[in-house]
């Protein structure tokens, strides 16, 4: 089944350049998909849009085979059943960690919070707040908060830019133990091919504003049609290349 | 205004209309200067405009311009040196340089006849040191000059002495190399560079002249203002102030559109780090340079505040047997009731106006929410007459075509004079609230959406109680500039409602200076502790404590 179905998804800010254009693609339910790209190629806008933050010009996108947005309508993203996490992790500061993780909770239980701790490995954090976590204990709050509500889809807006390479690759097996775990599906943005390679099962490579392919992870090594794309690839192989040569 | 028309159903939500409602509600008094035009001259038109206006545009140029210089000159020049010196009690005089801020100007301008007129307590005292003088006299436009600048340099101080303090060190270091001399330095450098701030500091000045109407009408000044009500109440020709209030309408856009030009054209981007500005070391001063420099920062302290203070405190003195009466006490629960209803009403509609129209989706209505904040810049005589007339309009409505005499509603109650305070100082909230909400940023809202949580929910769980501090001080500075206001409550006040700032007025229009001074001191005193709560009181949430 198909967890996000988008068709000819289209959005400018100041009427005349299109940060995305004419995007089409599915998503099928359980899949991590990973969104790559350079700064301004439209991934943030992308992801905003399936959120119900951004409104399009033109196009549709269903969400669990329900129309979310279309020229008629737009459901607000509070009634969309999907978490985002934001790339500054929003953590409201005037709140503890518990008092986070339960916001969106209709009736909060203790024991939801401290299984959500368990599971994102900080036990005992519930009366901290945001300003005294470290940068990777504050994404796996956004994170545990946004699982509380148990969505039917995940959206993570650049999860591993703030972080440094150790806490990094860490996070990043971590986050997809919780989403196989839990069953979600996730749609994530980065612009480090090495994130979407270590966990995404697909890949969506957006180019100022369009969408130059989408595909699994091993088809987008195995054919790269796209001038930009193998240039990209190149480079990560020269690169590979030279650690390897000094390592060796 | 820019609305898509193919997503218009679609982008149109009841946001949209509230914003569209409260927007066009509020800025009602400025469109209805505008539609009585067409209702044509007053009766009085032609000999207002054959010996009045003339006074009237020359005489306001004459203060704009004078108090403009004067108030550049005293508020640079302070800002400066508080900001690149140490002297002795540099704290105080700090914060005393901000205090006639507190201090109405129609209070100092009574005081000041006070002081230098016959038998005034400067003129004893300089009599008893020998030296003949009757009196100096200060009822001219040069001493109004004097008065409004003394009274509203702050606003050139506190905009210039921000910049100045935020120049990087290593301005003044490069400087230093170079071997540019100190003047070079104020003069090349930190002049030009603070430039746009003065001219935004100078254009509040200008507003508060042009707004004035108790100095000017104490003095005997013909100005816009005094001109306006003139024409209304003694030439009772109401049609006449409508189009005097369009001609300062459009005087005040031309300056506005003036001083936006000049200030967009010398912005300069300073990279400024804070570290760096926090390290800026201020020199000692010396010899004859302290003593010169002192005297710059003591006179406007000594004139624009001891002075008027204690002249109101010996009046005081002299009157408490007959001041001091339950009359004063409701005079001033009523001041303090109608400026706290007022204020908390226009801290409300700020954050629904502020939020509203953020949750609409029509590009045209959110910037219909610039235009209800423009009442700060036109003065009170105009919000005036613009109630008047569109009360009388809506009162001859329901008479004409319901049968209903609702005219008590208008003008035997409160309601138009908290109407019109919401217009006139809408912006006073508003800007530091919207300010401070961008600050926030969207993504805190955003993500409460994400999890499931309404837009009002949101904005009482997550932005008010983040923006509480920026709340209070938005409230506390609308509490003070309506208490303090005058024009606008003189006009709509209904008979039976006094305040503290009317009967200062009224007792020193009567020539009854000395019982002036109790209303006149309380205000002081309340503005006095409510500016130290804002600056000294509890700011820091925890937005501002975490990284």
């Amino acid at each position: 089944m198909n967890i996000v179905e988008i068709e000819a998804l289209s959005k400018s800010y100041d009427g005349k350049h299109e940060a995305l254009a004419d995007c089409s693609f599915t998503l099928t339910k359980g899949k991590i998909c990973a969104v790559v790209g350079q700064s301004g190629s439209g991934k943030s806008t992308l992801l905003r849009l399936i959120a119900g933050l951004e409104r399009p010009d033109k196009g549709t996108i269903k969400i669990q085979g329900q129309m979310v947005s279309d020229d008629h309508k737009i459901v607000p993203p509070q009634e969309r059943n999907l978490g985002m996490v934001f790339q500054d992790f929003a953590l409201f500061p005037h709140l503890t960690v518990a008092k986070n993780i339960a916001f969106g909770l209709k009736k909060s239980t203790q024991a939801t919070v401290k299984e959500l701790l368990r599971l994102i490995d900080l036990p005992g954090y519930e009366q901290a707040y945001p300003n005294e976590l470290s940068g990777g204990e504050e994404q796996r709050v956004a994170l545990a908060r946004t699982l509380a509500l148990r969505p039917d889809l995940l959206l993570l807006d650049e999860p591993f830019s703030n972080l440094d390479a150790n806490l990094k690759s860490q996070l990043r097996q971590q986050i997809q133990q919780i989403v196989r775990q839990i069953g979600t599906s996730m749609i994530f943005i980065t612009h480090d091919l090495f994130d979407a390679i270590d966990i995404a099962d697909e890949l969506i490579y957006l180019e100022g504003g369009r969408m130059l392919c989408h595909c699994s992870i091993e088809d987008f090594f195995a054919n790269i049609e796209h001038e930009s794309i193998a240039k990209t690839i190149t480079e990560l192989k020269d690169n590979a290349k030279r650690i390897l040569a000094l390592t060796n | 205004m820019r609305i898509r028309s193919k997503h218009l159903k679609r982008d149109l939500n009841q946001w949209s209309i509230y914003t569209l409602a409260i927007g066009l509600f509020v800025a009602i008094p400025v469109f209805a200067i505008f539609i009585y035009l067409f209702d044509g001259v007053g009766e009085m038109w032609d000999h207002i405009t054959t010996y009045f206006l003339p006074d009237y545009i020359l005489n306001s140029l004459i203060l704009l311009l004078g108090t403009g210089s004067l108030t550049f000159l005293i508020g640079t020049s302070t800002a400066w040196i508080v900001s690149n010196y140490d002297f002795p009690l540099r704290g105080l005089v700090e914060w005393l340089l901000f205090l006639p801020m507190a201090i109405p100007s129609y209070i100092v301008a009574y005081v000041y006849v006070g002081l230098l007129g016959y038998e005034g307590t400067l003129i004893r005292g300089l009599q008893s040191l020998g030296i003949s003088i009757t009196k100096i006299d200060v009822m001219n436009i040069g001493g109004l000059i004097w008065i409004l600048s003394i009274s509203l340099y702050p606003y050139v101080y506190a905009a210039t002495k921000g910049i100045f303090q935020s120049f990087p060190r290593s301005m003044r270091e490069n400087s230093a190399l170079l071997q540019a001399s100190s003047r070079h330095h104020f003069f090349k450098l930190a002049l030009p560079l603070a430039s746009p701030a003065i001219i935004a500091g100078l254009f509040l000045v200008f507003m508060e002249v042009l707004n004035d109407y108790g100095a000017a009408k104490y003095y005997g000044i013909q100005t816009f203002t005094t001109g306006i009500f003139r024409t209304w109440t003694a030439l009772e020709d109401l049609q006449s102030a409508v189009y005097l209030s369009a001609l300062l309408v459009v005087l005040m856009f031309l300056l506005n559109s003036l001083m936006n030009w000049l200030r967009n054209r010398r912005s300069y981007a300073l990279k400024i780090s804070q570290e760096d500005t926090q390290k800026q070391a201020r020199r000692n001063l010396k010899g004859s340079q302290k003593a010169l420099y002192l005297i710059v920062l003591w006179i406007p302290i000594i004139m624009g505040v001891l002075l008027p203070v204690f002249q109101l405190i010996y009046w005081a003195t002299l009157t408490y047997e007959s001041m001091l009466n339950w009359e004063l006490l409701w005079i001033s629960l009523q001041s303090f009731g109608l400026a706290l209803s007022a204020a908390v009403l226009i801290v409300v509609v700020s954050l629904a106006l502020i939020n509203f129209a953020n949750w609409n989706h029509l590009k045209g209505i959110k910037a219909l929410k610039k235009i209800s904040t423009i009442g700060y810049v036109i003065p009170g005589a105009i919000i005036g007459i613009g109630v008047i007339k569109s009360s009388q309009s809506i009162i001859n409505f329901f008479d004409t075509y319901f049968d209903l005499a609702v005219g008590n509603l208008f003008y035997g109650s409160s309601f138009i004079l908290v109407y019109a305070y919401v217009f006139r100082f809408l912006a006073v909230a508003y800007n530091p609230i919207e300010a401070n909400s961008l600050k926030l940023g969207k993504n805190l809202s955003e993500s409460a959406y994400t999890l499931k949580i309404s837009k009002l929910a949101t904005l009482l769980r997550v932005n008010l109680p983040l923006l509480r501090p920026t709340l209070i001080s938005a409230l506390i500075l609308v509490f003070i500039d309506i208490l303090k206001e005058l024009p606008l409550t003189l006009i709509l006040k209904p008979y039976k409602l006094q305040t503290l700032a009317v009967k200062a007025y009224e007792y020193a229009d009567d020539e009854r200076v000395a019982e002036a001074a109790w209303p006149s001191l309380l205000l002081i005193f309340v503005i006095v502790l409510l500016m130290l709560l804002v600056e000294y009181g509890p700011r820091k949430n925890r937005l501002q404590a975490s990284k």
